[in-house]
């Protein structure tokens, strides 16, 4: 045995060394049983074929045994006693049990096929493990953000408002499931394969998680972002905010009533009838089909049955009755003679001035 | 030659006489084997042989719990593991013996 050569691992402190080497001092002993554990896993994994009798016979003991190698020289069991891989083939041929048979291709039969990729990527895995051990301590930071990547499907998919509370109570669960099922491996299959089907989920889902993130974030300065910010698509705004109602008044200054508008392009401006929502739709006619609220959304401003809309309690503002007329502008030119100053609050007519003289709210759900 | 494999031939021998001086664990016998001359023996074979040994029932084995780390798997040799020990012992000798005197034919020093 060559004790030179075996204690250059420990005196060996050099930073092309470093993660090979196992931290001394009072957290050695850690460090080495986790390095010992996931090297015994790795191992069993490339043992999984095996009835799990003889899985564990073959490994029974194997804690202790290669603990205690790792101890003589600190350095991690990778180094020492190179791939898991390699090992169990060595172990398995020394105690004349078949080698292991290569994963099958695609014409192979279902469960099996599965079953075989599943334990062989759970192999590769535990010695990625071994051969990069710095892996592991990123492990607490994946498992967060693992939490935090499900939390936010789960927000997403069932439409809460969410977004933030779910992702963090994600968080902490994954983190404490991660703790729970470190002490317990290995795992068993059932169990390690959903978890794998977990975290793929989630490794999928961080992507589009952030960049939703972000793109909420920079929407408040970046006027591009909020272009495409448009909860109800049929809406339109006013000075950052969605305009839930309209009101008009002619050039003499006077209350419009039954006012439709175009834009440019001829498109009816429209409010979306969901901007009515004020924690209730109470009080307002609702369709019987999907209960929202059967009024015109075309026809300004809104108004159903029993409600004065230029005196709306929930509204922050209450138009005045009459405005100063437009400077410049002959009132005799537009408004005829029926106009009133002081139209009646509760008048369905069209204004005078309008241009169409049969105007009749119509409808347009 | 490599030393690797001649080891593999005789291991099921080295291992059998190692564990009947005394009983060992999986690390013990390695140690052990490494400090009587065989350098190249691999960790794993020795495991896998301590286990294909007791699967003949050449070995016993049992498990010596231990308070603040995992436990341990001692093996020791029963009757039958003697009695092949003795029977590989004179194959392995008479084999030796044929071969030293090919090579002493041959001018070779052994």
């Amino acid at each position: 045995m060559n004790d030179t050569e075996a204690m250059g691992g420990t005196t060996n402190g050099g930073s092309a060394a470093a993660t090979q080497v196992l931290p001394a001092g009072a957290e050695s002993a850690q460090a080495r049983a986790a390095d010992v554990r996931a090297y015994v896993t790795a191992v069993r994994s490339w043992l999984s074929d095996l009835p799990s009798d003889e899985v564990e016979d073959l490994t029974a003991g194997m804690e202790a045994d290669l603990d205690e190698r790792a101890a003589e020289t600190g350095e991690r069991l990778g180094v020492l006693l190179g791939e898991p891989e390699a090992y169990a083939a060595e172990l398995r041929a020394a105690a004349g049990l078949a080698p292991r048979a290569p994963v099958v291709g695609a014409g192979a039969t279902g469960p099996g096929l599965v079953e075989t990729m599943v334990t062989s990527l759970g192999a590769r895995g535990d010695g990625i493990l071994v051969r990069w051990p710095w892996l592991r301590e990123l492990r607490p930071t994946w498992w967060l953000a693992r939490g935090a990547a499900l939390g936010w499907l789960l927000s997403m998919w069932t439409g809460t408002g969410r977004t933030v509370l779910l992702p963090m109570l994600g968080a902490v669960l994954s983190f404490w499931l991660g703790l729970t099922l470190r002490r317990r491996e290995p795992l068993r299959p059932a169990v390690w394969t959903s978890l794998a089907v977990a975290n793929v989920i989630a490794a999928l889902a961080v992507l589009p998680m952030v960049s939703t993130y972000t793109q909420s974030y920079l929407g408040s300065d970046n006027e591009y972002m909020s272009e495409g910010y448009a909860p109800y698509p049929e809406s339109i705004t006013a000075n950052g905010e969605e305009v839930r109602n309209l009101f008009a008044y002619d050039a003499s200054g006077n209350r419009l009533d039954g006012v439709r508008l175009f834009d440019q392009a001829g498109r009816t401006v429209v409010i979306d009838t969901n901007l009515l929502f004020d924690g209730t739709f109470e009080g307002i006619p609702t369709r019987p089909d999907d209960g929202m609220p059967d009024v015109a959304r075309d026809v300004f401003p809104l108004r159903w049955a029993g409600h004065d809309a230029w005196a709306d309690p929930r509204m922050p503002w209450t138009p005045p009755l009459v405005l100063a007329p437009v400077p410049g502008v002959a009132p005799s030119t537009a408004v005829s003679p029926t106009s009133s100053p002081t139209p009646s609050p509760t008048t369905s007519q069209i204004a005078s001035s309008s241009p169409s003289p049969t105007v009749t709210p119509s409808p347009t759900p | 030659m490599e030393g690797t494999q001649l080891v593999k031939g005789v291991l099921d021998l080295a291992v059998l006489a190692v564990v009947a001086r005394e009983d060992g664990y999986g690390y013990d016998v390695v140690r052990r084997l490494r400090s009587a001359g065989l350098d190249e023996v691999g960790d794993a074979s020795v495991y896998g042989t301590l286990r294909r040994l007791y699967s003949a029932g050449a070995l016993t084995s049992y498990v010596v719990p231990s308070d603040e780390g995992p436990h341990r798997k001692y093996y020791g040799i029963n009757a039958q593991g003697r009695h092949l020990l003795e029977t590989e012992g004179k194959t392995w000798a008479a084999f030796a013996a044929t071969m030293d005197g090919l090579l002493e034919q041959a001018g070779v020093q052994s």
